[in-house]
Order: C-alpha cells, then structure tokens, then sequence
C-alpha cells in the first residue's frame, strides 16, 4: 500500500518510558500537502509522537518514513535537515535572542557557513547573511511581525511568540511542519488567526501535522484526523467520519 | 575580513584600533604600560571564554590550564628544543585545541553541569603537573629564560613594544569574535544557549557546535598564554591555578554574558581593580567574590550587557507609549 501521496508513514510505533507505553503500535499516513490533526485527551501521547517524528526521543520499536526513507534513527538535527522542522507547545523561543535572530536560527539548514569562514568573515558569508537577513524580515512580515524584528523575544506578547515560532520554523523551508498546539493560550481572534495562518501554510505547500485540543479549529481545517487515547490509535478519518465515530465519542465524553 | 555592513561595529573597531595606536605614546610610565599589558592577555583569554559562557552558555572552570599550556609549551618547546618562538606558538595553540576537545567533547555530550566539573579536575590536574614535572617545567620555583618574541630585527623586549603586540592579538580576536557572532554560527550558539532542544531541531548539531567553540575558546587562551611566556620571559605555576580560572568568569559575568566590548570591558575594570587591591592581596578574593555578588544582583546580565539592555527596554516602552 505504497500511496504516493504519502510524504510520512508512521508505521507500528511504540515509545515506552519505562513501564509505562506513552504510544503503543501507532500506524498512519500524512499525505502530502494536507492537515492532518492529531487529537486525543490528555496524556493520549500526542505530543510524544511529535518528539519521536523530530527525533528527540527514539522509538522503543517501529519505524518512521519520511518521503520513504527511515528518519526514525536520526537525530533531531539530521531530521530538520530531511525537511521537517516544529513548533513546541510549552514555547521554546531563544529568549537571549531578538525576534529577528529568532528566525535567522531557523536559517540554519538552509546556509552552509562554518567556524572558520565565519570568524574571517569571507565574502561568502557576508553574501549569506544579506540573503537570511532579507528572507527573515520577509517571514516576519508573513506572520505580522516585521515592526518587532529589533525587539528582544522575550519582551513578546504570548500570541506573537507562538507565531514566532511558526516563521522560525518555517525559516527552515520545510516540506513537513509539526505544531503543537498552536492556539492553545489564544483568544477567539487570535485562534482565528492562527487558523488562516495554517491555511496559509498549507498553501506554500506544505505537509502540516497538527496536535490541538480546540475541537472548532482541528473540525475547521484538518483534511484527516488521527485520534489518540491512552497510546492507542482509536480512529482515523476526515473530520467528519471521526464525529461519528462511537469510540471517540466514548473516549471523550465517557461510556453511557 | 572587515565586515562593512556592520557600521556602528565598526565605528567601535576604528576608535580602538586608534586608541591602542595612541595610548602608549601618551602613556609614559612603565607601571601603567604593565597593567593595560596585562589587561590586553586576559582581554583575550576572556573574549574567548565569553564565546563559550556568554554565548553558548556552557561555563568552563579551567581555562587558566589552556592559558598555562600555551605559556608550558611555548616556554618549553623554545627554550629547552630551541624551536622558533613564532611556530612553537603555533604547535602550543593546536595542541592545546587536541587537549580541549578530548576534555570537552565528552562532558559536553551530557547536560547539565558535566563541563564545569571536567575543567575544574582537568585544571588541577594540569596545575599539579607543572609543578612536579619539575625536569621539564622547572617546578613551583618556575621557568626562567623564555626568549621574546621578534620579528626580523625587531625584539619585543619592552612593555612598550610588548604593548603593541599584546594588543594587535586583542583586536583580532575581538574582531574576529564579532564575526563570529554575527553569523549563522554564532546565532546557533545562543540558540544552545537559549533552547537547546529548540536549536537541534532547527538543524544545530549542538554537540558539535559546543565542542568546537569550547575547543576555540582553549585556544584564545593558549595563543594569550604563549604571549605572557614570551613577555615575561618567565612562568610559573601561580599564574595557572584555579585563582586564574575564576577570575575570567568573573570579567566574563561583570562584562555582561554574550557581549564581546564588555568581555573587554571586564577584562579592564577587574585586572585594574585586582592592580589596586594588590596593596591588600589577602582580601583580593573576598572584593572579587563581593562584586562577583552585586553584579549577578543588581546587573544578572553584566555590567554592559545590563545597561544597553535597560537603555534599550527604555527605549521600546517609550515606543509604545507613543502608540
């Protein structure tokens, strides 16, 4: 069953830590250039398959295929270098950092220079840091925050970090984006925001895997959805399909 | 080599590029020559260092044992071997990188405070051995007789020559360092600093990169130790032990953290301030260790770092205030 639609195909993935399985024989497939949402009560393990997919942990057993190659021994920075890059849900901006120097870390795959070059700063280096420098303003007008670009990242607003974090990930010119979580936090403008942004996204191109809690935005823009619950994959379907399922009814609200 | 888009960088460059070439034809006496001497080895020594602590936030407790295997090896290999100083120097710096990154590239691959329990024992280790490879390093009662340094006819065998030279190392490695840390590399190493997670899943190889500038940051401080040697003409192990150690974190940390003027800044004020202190050596340490305090109270950012930073949030509220 080798769709070739397929950009990621998690195929029977278990993480345990240790007595406890956090995700238990986890299968499905991300299509290319969909939304696919990950949900499922707290603790369903949502999370941890975002962190096996980037390679901050290693699979107990199973594997991961991106564009058909095995990413799931990789590290976290290899992986970023395949083409898929994240955001955190507990936020993960470089706060030393100013918002502008936020997204030119996220430039890092996407540039080549050195220790060396960079302590002579050679001409080639100069030259890269003109483009990085254009193309991060250039993002940051894309997510509303090209007036900040000076200001120390710490001194964000919640919602302006989140997103932040969103054009430093998408500074890495990814083919598949992880976010966690992104309107958690926000309030009903700003979730309206961050929703046109991830169709915005999706139209750059881009894979996006969502994990989210907010039932209106997953129902809103998800094209598949993959529930969760207690490590077990549960459902899986269009937005619609996994509405009517009864065991995610059940899983949510509880047995009758 | 000069990056001209940064201007206000290198407005700063062009003032100290002038001041080193004016102060000592203004400056005729011989003590005060020493000290801004002196002053010019730790500015190297805590530049680099600041590479390390301040940018990628990784704290080392044993760089005085890379600044004493670069004076070690230079005053060995040309005193008791006859090399040339110039390349001794040289071979002193590349061993005491191979040194630094068998020491760091294990601590460093586990989090937490690993790196600075590995610096701290590697740097008494390295102390103990010179002192009682006494054949080779001439003991605690030190190592007499290291040429200067010269090139062609010219001896650096004054503290006014010596200044010239100290100083034309301090302002490569300040420029240098401000090269480094306006480039992808140095961004990556505050991105360790910041989130180390974060920075790997953006494609950082943070083990990589933090080996590396741990292992240039050794190397600053072997090139600084190879220039007292041959300034000095003699070492001994005192200059080396652990005193030395916490004193470049302390201008590291009172210069501000991530900031290559205020690593000098710190090398400056606490080279002075120790100079003046001599009078009451005994206490040298409790007045370090107080103002070490008062800093991470009042100033946690340093010095420099901690005013740019207050004039800056000063500036973004007004900002706001005006809408």
């Amino acid at each position: 069953m080798n769709h070739p639609g397929t950009i990621l195909r998690v195929d029977r993935l278990r993480k345990a830590f240790g007595g406890v399985l956090a995700v238990n024989d986890v299968s499905f497939d991300v299509t290319r250039n969909e939304i696919t949402a990950i949900m499922g009560p707290n603790g369903a393990g949502k999370t941890t398959i975002l962190n096996l997919i980037t390679g901050i942990y290693p699979p107990t057993s199973g594997k991961i295929l991106f564009k058909e190659k095995t990413i799931s021994r990789l590290k976290p920075f290899q992986i970023a270098f395949q083409g898929i890059t994240r955001t955190f849900q507990n936020l993960q901006v470089f706060q030393n950092m100013t918002v502008l120097e936020n997204v030119m870390v996220g430039f890092h795959t996407q540039t080549k220079s050195e220790f060396f070059s960079c302590l002579l700063h050679v001409p080639k280096v100069a030259k890269e840091e003109k483009i990085v420098t254009e193309e991060g303003y250039a993002l940051l007008r894309f997510l509303n925050l090209e007036a900040k670009a000076d200001w120390l990242s710490a001194s964000l607003p919640y919602g302006d970090q989140k997103r932040l974090e969103i054009a430093r990930a998408l500074a890495g010119k990814p083919k598949l984006i992880l976010l966690d979580e992104p309107v958690a936090g926000l309030n009903i403008k700003e979730t309206e925001e961050m929703s046109e942004l991830i169709l915005g996204i999706k139209e750059k191109g881009i894979t996006v895997i969502l994990v989210e809690h907010n039932m209106n935005l997953v129902m809103g823009i998800s094209d598949e959805i993959v529930v969760l619950n207690y490590g077990t994959k549960i459902s899986e379907g269009t937005p619609r399909e996994v509405q009517m399922d009864p065991k995610v009814i059940q899983a949510y609200l509880g047995v009758e | 080599m000069f990056p001209f888009i940064r201007k206000r960088e290198n407005l700063f460059l062009a003032i100290f590029a002038l001041l080193i070439i004016l102060i000592p034809l203004l400056i005729k006496n011989k003590y005060y020559l020493i000290v801004m001497n002196v002053v010019g080895l730790n500015t190297i020594v805590v530049v680099g260092l600041n590479l390390l602590i301040g940018f990628a936030g990784q704290i080392s407790l044993g760089h005085a044992a890379f600044y004493g295997m670069g004076a070690y090896l230079s005053a060995i290999l040309t005193t008791t071997y006859h090399f040339p100083p110039w390349p001794a120097m040289v071979i002193a710096m590349f061993a005491t990188g191979v040194v630094a990154y068998f020491v760091g590239y294990p601590s460093l691959k586990l989090r937490g405070h690993y790196l600075v329990m590995a610096t701290l024992g590697f740097s008494i280790i390295v102390n103990i051995f010179m002192v009682e490879l006494d054949k080779i390093t001439g003991g605690p009662s030190g190592f007499p007789g290291i040429p200067n340094l010269s090139i062609g006819k010219l001896i650096f065998d004054n503290d006014f020559k010596n200044f010239y030279l100290i100083w034309t190392f301090a302002f490569f490695s300040i420029l240098v360092s401000l090269n480094l840390v306006n480039s992808r590399v140095g961004r990556a190493l505050k991105a360790i600093h910041g989130s180390e997670v974060a920075a790997n899943t953006l494609g950082v190889d943070t083990d990589k990169y933090k080996t590396k500038v741990f292992v240039l940051s050794a190397i600053f401080a072997s090139l600084s130790g190879s220039l007292y040697a041959h300034y000095l003409t003699f070492i001994s192990p005192r200059s080396f032990d652990f005193y030395y150690s916490i004193q470049v974190v302390t201008m590291v940390i009172v210069g501000g953290m991530g900031s290559i003027w205020g690593a000098f800044f710190g090398a400056g004020l606490l080279t002075v301030l120790s100079e003046i202190l001599h009078v009451a050596e005994k206490y040298n340490i409790i007045v370090y260790g107080t103002i070490l305090t008062l800093v991470l109270v009042s100033l946690p950012e340093g010095v420099i770092v901690g005013l740019y930073n207050f004039y800056r949030r000063r500036k973004i509220r007004a900002l706001i205030e005006e809408g």
